[in-house]
Order: structure tokens, then sequence, then C-alpha cells
């Protein structure tokens, strides 16, 4: 799925349902709709972020690295 | 001198003093247990037996001079998402084995450690997410849901079960059940409580927190279990609070913000100063950037339960866990990208100005028991790792709780902790239910 142009919630429906029924079948795919449709709506609010290329992505925690958590 | 009455610092200091034993500190956490759990539902798993006989132990220590650490003798409670060496974790699936035993989560050991008697495991949300709700109820009125998805760590506060037991939360899952039961809260950074022996439900995202009956509570339970042993802070001479409105007023009823309006008029009252701070243009799309994180962080752990437990797990868990496998890589990097813009702009907000407050929830409990609640007030928080607390700040025309929230810059727990306490003396507790 393209990120950039930004993608519409319509279009990242259209996408997720396609998905849905390829992956789950269509059974389930109908039981998701709901979930697709909030996907959707993030997918598109995010796509149209504009952020600069410097910008890294932020993991979580290695928290089996931790001191404590080691022992 | 009734032991559920106490705060959790009033226990552990009565305890250390010899005014109070670990045992009779138990037997009375049993006892109103024996009387609320028919109707409020906290619990998942309780040993009796065990905790009275670690009761006996930690009673002969502090008799013969001897205290473990700060909670010594002191009842709790730890949510079933959490391992115990000698619990089951059942997480609200039929997809997990009781009969399997594991080591102790971080916190159960840092509990331990302090000298607390883990009494058993409080109920949760199907996998602490947004599955299937525990029957737990709201102990101010049985016909609301106690919150959750740490349902029962806040119901079994709220009743008055325990002093302060352990909750998670990735979404909103602490702070609204602890807002919920009319009591304290605390989400700490991320990091700062250990997640080992936890069950996930988004790695990057998911935070062990506290409910306690007061806010003193937090700062003793916090100091005991942190990660690192955090350096003491002092109370601001005069404290500087920014208050957040915009989606926070919006979103909130009419009784939660004639509630939010009245504690910030008794806050400056009593001289705190209170500066109107605009939120950051990127907050606006918190949260579809929390939603592409999380959903896509539960289904990559949930796929094994999916393939194996096909059968036992609920229909409501797995299709949602089936549909959060669709997010694209490419959507969760962006968003992991835009979570450390977010974290920037956020912290910005703490350069002139102490902590952060805002109103807890939208509202009060919902009707019934099929949602927890909404957690749009603490999502942004979850998602930026940064500390929050929460106190009760009234009772709404519905006679159910309502809160008041504080957020701090990373790794000012004790300072978040600090303006809760301020807050409470200034606002005062809630006689909590009978």
């Amino acid at each position: 799925m393209r990120l950039k142009p930004p993608v519409s919630e319509e279009h990242a429906y259209q996408y997720l349902s396609l998905n849905a029924a390829l992956v789950w079948g269509l059974g389930d795919a109908a039981k998701m709709d709901g979930h697709l449709h909030s996907i959707a709506a993030a997918m598109a609010e995010v796509s149209a972020l504009d952020i600069e290329d410097s910008v890294e992505p932020i993991f979580g925690e290695d928290h089996a690295l931790d001191p404590e958590d080691a022992a | 001198m009734n032991p559920i009455e106490l705060t959790t610092r009033e226990m552990a200091a009565a305890i250390a003093q010899g005014a109070l034993d670990p045992v009779s500190a138990v037997e009375s956490a049993f006892e109103r247990i024996d009387a609320r759990e028919s109707q409020v539902h906290a619990w998942a798993h309780l040993d009796r037996d065990a905790a009275l006989a670690e009761a006996k132990v930690l009673s002969a220590e502090r008799m013969a001079g001897k205290l473990r650490g700060p909670l010594h003798g002191v009842p709790v409670g730890i949510k079933d998402v959490f391992h115990a060496k000698d619990m089951p974790t059942l997480a609200n699936s039929k997809t997990m084995d009781g009969s399997l035993r594991y080591p102790d989560s971080g916190v159960a050991a840092a509990l331990r450690k302090a000298g607390a008697i883990i009494l058993g495991k409080c109920t949760t949300v199907e996998f602490a997410g947004m599955g299937v709700p525990p029957a737990s109820t709201n102990p101010w009125n049985s016909a609301h849901t106690g919150g959750g998805s740490s349902s029962g760590s806040g119901v079994a506060v709220g009743a008055r079960m325990i002093p302060v037991a352990i909750g998670t939360q990735t979404g909103g899952s602490n702070i609204r059940p602890a807002a919920y039961n009319g009591v304290a809260g605390l989400k700490p950074s991320y990091g700062a409580l250990s997640r080992k022996g936890m069950l996930p439900v988004a790695w990057s995202l998911d935070h062990p927190g506290l409910i306690a009956r007061a806010a003193e509570d937090l700062e003793l339970v916090f100091t005991a279990l942190a990660k690192i042993k955090p350096e003491p802070v002092a109370a601001p001479g005069r404290w500087r609070i920014g208050v957040l409105r915009g989606f926070f007023s919006d979103k909130s009823s009419p009784d939660m913000a004639a509630s939010f309006e009245v504690a910030l008029g008794k806050l400056s009252a009593s001289g705190m100063e209170l500066v109107e701070m605009p939120l950051p243009a990127l907050f606006a799309a918190h949260r579809s950037i929390h939603h592409l994180i999380m959903s896509t962080e539960m289904a990559v752990y949930h796929a094994p339960r999916i393939a194996e437990h096909r059968d036992t797990m609920t229909e409501r868990h797995r299709i949602m866990a089936e549909a959060f496998a669709l997010v694209p890589a490419g959507y969760y990097l962006q968003a992991l990208r835009a979570k450390r813009l977010l974290q920037q702009a956020m912290a910005a907000l703490f350069a002139d100005v102490h902590v952060l407050a805002m109103p807890t929830t939208p509202d009060t409990a919902p009707l019934g028991l099929e949602t927890t609640g909404d957690a749009s007030f603490q999502v942004a928080w979850s998602l930026t790792g940064f500390p929050t607390t929460t106190i009760a700040s009234g009772l709404a025309s519905n006679g159910l709780p309502l809160g008041l929230q504080f957020a701090g810059a990373p790794g000012t727990d004790l300072l978040v902790i600090k303006a809760a306490m301020a807050a409470e003396a200034v606002l005062g507790r809630l006689t909590l239910p009978d």
C-alpha cells in the first residue's frame, strides 16, 4: 500500500477489505468491517502527515537488557 | 483501627511500627473480599492459605525486627496478565493453560522484595486489550463497569479490599479504572516499571501501572517498584500547572467539564498558578498514530494464538486481531516516526510548567459491562510514554466518581505524583462506598 501521495480513508478501506477477504475469508471479513473502517481512518490520517526524511522510527525498550530484569 | 480504611502508606507505617500485624491486615482484606466479591467480581484468582502463610512469616520477621522493604506485610493484587510463581495466568482467555506456572514477573518479584503479600490476580479484559470484559462491576454502582482493562485492580481498590493494586496501560487501561473507582492511579514513564513476565498487548506502548487508595501511596509504591530507584523530589514552592482544553474540553460531558473547572478553581485558590496551554498541531493525529502501532504489535503477538487456539479464543478478540494484522508495514513504521515527532512536540509543553492538567475521562463509568469505557484521554500519554496520575475530583450527578489527570515530562514520575498529592490535599479524597 502506498504512503504518498496520501491515501483517502475510502481507498484505504477498499485495500483492507480486499485483503481481509483474501487472507481471512469473506465470512470473517464481514465481521471485521468496523475494525477495517477504524484502521482505514487511521491510515488516511497518518498518510497525510508530512515527516522530514531525517526522522527515524522510535521503537520500544528492550526490557531484556535492563540490569534488574536480566537477573 | 480497621485496616481496610488505611491507605497503603498508613498500613505500611502501622505494620512497621507494630500497631498492625500483617496477619490482621490480610485477614481484614479477605473479610472485605468475602463481603463484596460476589457483587463486584474483582478477582480472577485468590490464594487465601498462601497469603496467610506468608503473612505469618512476615509477622514473625517484623517481631524479630526485620522489615523486608517499604511494603512489609501490605496485601496487594496484581492484574492477571502478570506472572506470579504460585498462581495461574489466565488473562480472561480460555486459550491460556491454567495448570501452568511461570517464574515471577518483574513486578511480582519487586512487590515480594518490598515485603508485599500478593493475595491473587485481579480480573482483566481478555488479554488486556479490547476483547471480552470480565464481570467486574463498579463498587459505586454495580450497574456500571468498573473500567478496564485493569478492571479488577481498580475495583479491588475502590471496594476497599486492598490499598493498592497493579494494573497495566497500553491505551487507557490503568488510569481510567482508577478514576472510575474514585481512587488514585499512576501510569509511569515508559520503561520505569518492569514488563518482564507481563503478557504484552503492544510492546512499545505497554506500561505496568499503579492503582491506590491515595496519591501518597503512588509515591511509596512507585519508589519501591521502579527498576531504577528514583531520587526523591521536593514539591515546587509554587506549582505552575499547564491547563489542557481543546480536545479534552470538547469531549468532556457537562458533569466532567464542571468538575474540572471547580477543581481548577480550588487549585488556583490554594495558590497554584494555572497557565492555559495549547496543544501542538500533531496532537490531532495522536489516536491514529497509536491505533496503527497498537494494532500491528497486538496482531503479531496474537498470530500464533489465532493459529493454535482458534476454537477457544473468543470471536471478538480473534476478529479484532485478524483485522489488525492487515495494517501495512509501511504504515506501522510511519506511525513510529510520527510518534517521535509527537514526543518532541509534547515534551516542549513542559518548558515552562511543572505538569499539565486535564480531565481524566470524558465522563463517568458507562452503564453496563459490554464496554469498559473511553480511553481517549489517556492515549496520548500511553503513546508518548510520559507519566500521568489521576485523583478523584468529585462525584457526578449520577453519583459516580470523576477524575483529574496530571501529565509530566518523561522521567518526572515523582513530580507528577507530587502534583497529584498536592491537588488531593486541596480537593480531598472521596469516601469510598460501603
